[in-house]
Parts: C-alpha cells; sequence; structure tokens
C-alpha cells in the first residue's frame, strides 16, 4: 500500500463527504426558498 | 496451408478468451431469465462475445498486409465514451425521467443523498490499501454511487484502463440492490425502528415556476462551486428542464424514451469493446468486484446511520424510518421500491414509499454531485 496514497484518498474522503453535504445543504435551502418564494395556486390546475 | 491461416479464430482462442465467451454468457443469461437490467447487460454481454472472438472486426486489427482495418466498436468507442458523449445523452434522458416534486414534499430527506455516498469514498481507501492507484481508487469507488452514466465518466477520466470492469460491476449491482440492501438494513435497525411511521405531505403541490427555477439555480450553483460536475449535473438539469418547461412536451417524451432507448443500445455494446480477454482477465477485475459490494454495503450503511443520526434529535412522532436512510444511493426508484417492501413486510400498514422515493431522488442528485467532486479533487493530489 502506498501511504502517501492514502493519506490523499483520506483527504479527499473528508473533502468530498463535507462537500456533498455541503451542496445538497445548499440544495435544501434552494428548495425551501424557491417553493416559499413561488408557492403553488389553485389556477394552475387549469394548465 | 496449415491450420493457423485456415481458420485463425480458433487456432488463436485461449482460455481467456473462453473465459470472456462464457462471461458474456452469463450476462445475457441475467439479463434474460433473471431480468437483471437487461437494457445494459444484453449488449454488454453479447459485445463481451464479439470483442472475444480473435480477430474479430468489430475491433480493429491489422491485416497479414500490414493495413490497419478500423473496427466499428473502436470508432463508437471513440466517438461515445472517450467524448464521454453517450453517458452525457443518458443524463439528458434520466433528467427528463425524474420528477424532482417529491423532494418539495420532505426536503429534508435529500440529505440522504449525502450520506449514502459514504461507500464511494470507504471503497476508495480499501482500494487504495489493496495497491490500487488514487485516481484507480476513486474510480472504483464511484461504482457505490449506483450511477452507471457516472461511474463511465468517472472511470474514463481517471481510470480508462478500468473502464469495463467498473462499469459491468456499476450496473450488475445496481439490478442486485434487492439482494445487497435488505441483509445490511436488517442487522443495522431493530425491529423498533422499521417498524417507524413517517408523516408525508402527499397533497402538497409544486408550483411550474418552481419546477423550472429548480434545474436552472442547480446548474448555476454546481457551475460556481464545482465547475468540473457541470457536464454531468448540467446534462441532467437539462433533461429535468425539458421536462417541467411545458412547452417542450414532444422533446420530453423523445428524450425519456427514443434518445434513452438508443443511446442505451449503443451504449451497452461500446463499453463491451473494453470487455476483450487481455484486459479483463486479471486478478484486478476480481478486486474490483469484489470492492464494488463493499461500496453498495456502505452506501447503505451511510443513510441508515444518518437516520439515525438525526432520529437522536427528532421528536417522537417526527422520527425518520432509518430504512429511508438507505434510498439516498443513485438506483432509481428500484430502492425506494426495496424499502417500500421491507416497510410492508415489517408492518403491512407502513407506507414509506413517498419519502422513500425522494430520498431516492436525492441519491441521483448526491451520486452525480460526489462524481464531479472526485473529478476535480483527485486531480489535486495527483
Amino acid at each position: 500500500m502506498n501511504t502517501m496514497d492514502f493519506q490523499n484518498a483520506l483527504e479527499i474522503t473528508g473533502l468530498g463527504l463535507a462537500g456533498v453535504f455541503l451542496f445538497m445543504a445548499l440544495f435544501l435551502a434552494i428548495i425551501v426558498g424557491v417553493d416559499k418564494l413561488f408557492p403553488y395556486k389553485k389556477e394552475e390546475d387549469g394548465n | 496451408m496449415d491450420f493457423a491461416t485456415l481458420m485463425p479464430a480458433i487456432a488463436f482462442m485461449t482460455w481467456k478468451h473462453l473465459v470472456m465467451i462464457a462471461v458474456g454468457l452469463i450476462l445475457i443469461y441475467l439479463a434474460i431469465k433473471k431480468g437483471y437490467e437487461p437494457t445494459l447487460l444484453l449488449p454488454i454481454g453479447f459485445g463481451a462475445i464479439l470483442v472475444n472472438i480473435p480477430f474479430t472486426a468489430a475491433l480493429t486489427q491489422t491485416d497479414p498486409a500490414g493495413n490497419v482495418v478500423v473496427g466499428a466498436l473502436d470508432v463508437l468507442r471513440d466517438a461515445g465514451i472517450h467524448t464521454e458523449l453517450f453517458p452525457l445523452l443518458i443524463f439528458v434522458a434520466i433528467g427528463a425521467m425524474i420528477d424532482f416534486s417529491p423532494l418539495f414534499q420532505k426536503p429534508t430527506l435529500l440529505l440522504f443523498g449525502a450520506a449514502a455516498q459514504l461507500g464511494i469514498f470507504i471503497t476508495m481507501l480499501l482500494a487504495v490499501a489493496f495497491g490500487f492507484s488514487l485516481p484507480e481508487a476513486a474510480s472504483i469507488g464511484i461504482i457505490g454511487a449506483a450511477d452507471g452514466p457516472t461511474s463511465i465518466i468517472v472511470s474514463q477520466q481517471l481510470a480508462p484502463q478500468l473502464l469495463g470492469p467498473i462499469t459491468v460491476a456499476a450496473y450488475s449491482y445496481m439490478s442486485l440492490v434487492p439482494i445487497i440492501q435488505p441483509p445490511v438494513i436488517r442487522a443495522l435497525t431493530t425491529k423498533k425502528e422499521r417498524l417507524i411511521r413517517m408523516k408525508t405531505n402527499t397533497s402538497k403541490k409544486v408550483s411550474r415556476t418552481t419546477l423550472v427555477l429548480f434545474p436552472i439555480i442547480i446548474t448555476v450553483l454546481a457551475g460556481i462551486i464545482a465547475p468540473s460536475s457541470l457536464a454531468l449535473i448540467g446534462f441532467l438539469m437539462f433533461g429535468n428542464l425539458i421536462r417541467e418547461c411545458g412547452v417542450l412536451n414532444s422533446l420530453s417524451q423523445t428524450a425519456q424514451k427514443e434518445l434513452a432507448n438508443l443511446v442505451t443500445i449503443l451504449l451497452g455494446i461500446t463499453i463491451a469493446s473494453t470487455m476483450t480477454a487481455n484486459e479483463f482477465v486479471e486478478i484486478h477485475t476480481i478486486m474490483i468486484l469484489c470492492l464494488g459490494v463493499f461500496a453498495f454495503v456502505f452506501d447503505t450503511a451511510g443513510g441508515v446511520l444518518f437516520a439515525k443520526f438525526l432520529n437522536l434529535f427528532y421528536k417522537e412522532g417526527n422520527k425518520i424510518n432509518p430504512m429511508v436512510g438507505a434510498c439516498g444511493i443513485s438506483a432509481f426508484p428500484m430502492s425506494a421500491r426495496v424499502i417500500h417492501g421491507m416497510g410492508l413486510k415489517e408492518d403491512p400498514n407502513n407506507y414509506l414509499l413517498m419519502p422513500a422515493i425522494s430520498a431516492n431522488v436525492g441519491g441521483q442528485i448526491g451520486s452525480v454531485i460526489v462524481g464531479g467532486l472526485i473529478l476535480m479533487l483527485v486531480p489535486l493530489f495527483m
């Protein structure tokens, strides 16, 4: 096993997991925000 | 005239060729008899036979006069895989198929799309420990994304020599979700946890403006934070925009059906062009197939354990059924169906389909994001 590669893989693991959670948290905020800004209106049923 | 000149395919057939032809037959059997991802496993299986007959004209060969005769599968591979065109077109089709509105029912379930990517990174660490280089290990880990096109793009960029086994593992294990996930979930949860009922607001409707804005905002945001993820997420969201805009129904239908079918046919048989005996019948292929199982197991565990962690903060009545966490993988809608079925087995009146679908949609986004992140991060450490 290449210990340098393993250390790098550990760093990528930390950054990758943090990154994906950050992305998802941002998407979550966007979903909540956009849904609040543009709520569903009854008139859309006619479309 | 000697036998080798008369029948070169038989004369130069080795045990490795025979193994690969047997692999092709097994994949065809699994596709037809067991129904495991037949749209891909059947073309891959047939392609594996096609490219493992010595001197096959499907691959580029040099004739006795020394002229190079280009094979059709090599042309397709150069055009569709090396350029990443086929997987990206599949993303357009998938985007057109995804309905993101379940995410708006309970947006917090989106986070399972992050938690259930744990297996990718654990598997990457394991692969490095087994002696694979960092780019190879990252490509092997991405099998855990349970997302064929993402696996193809990542391995094509980081470890093209492993494209064949990684793709076969990714698609095979996606079809084995009903076998891989339940025992892991049962091992990590109690009966009481599996009986948790979840409140769902199925009557909540989402405005068209919201559904149209969502893919645009996500694309811009992904582009700003991780430009390397933009091809993946951008094509997915483009397909979704076609679906949700409401004025391109014909294109949306074409993307979901004709485009998906055409590219799938070409993708499967082209992937098989990488499954030549000399490249595939190696010890590393077996290791990749084993590590792929680990990736799925740890993905499932990541989602389940994250749900249990969140439940520490939720009050009684608002808790999440930890089985739903396992749906944070990209295998859609198979994982959601499996969890819904498990829920019904524990309690015939516990309907987990809606939250499971929401988490599963989150998994589809999560797998693409992780693919982009890996493409961004790995080169920084090489």
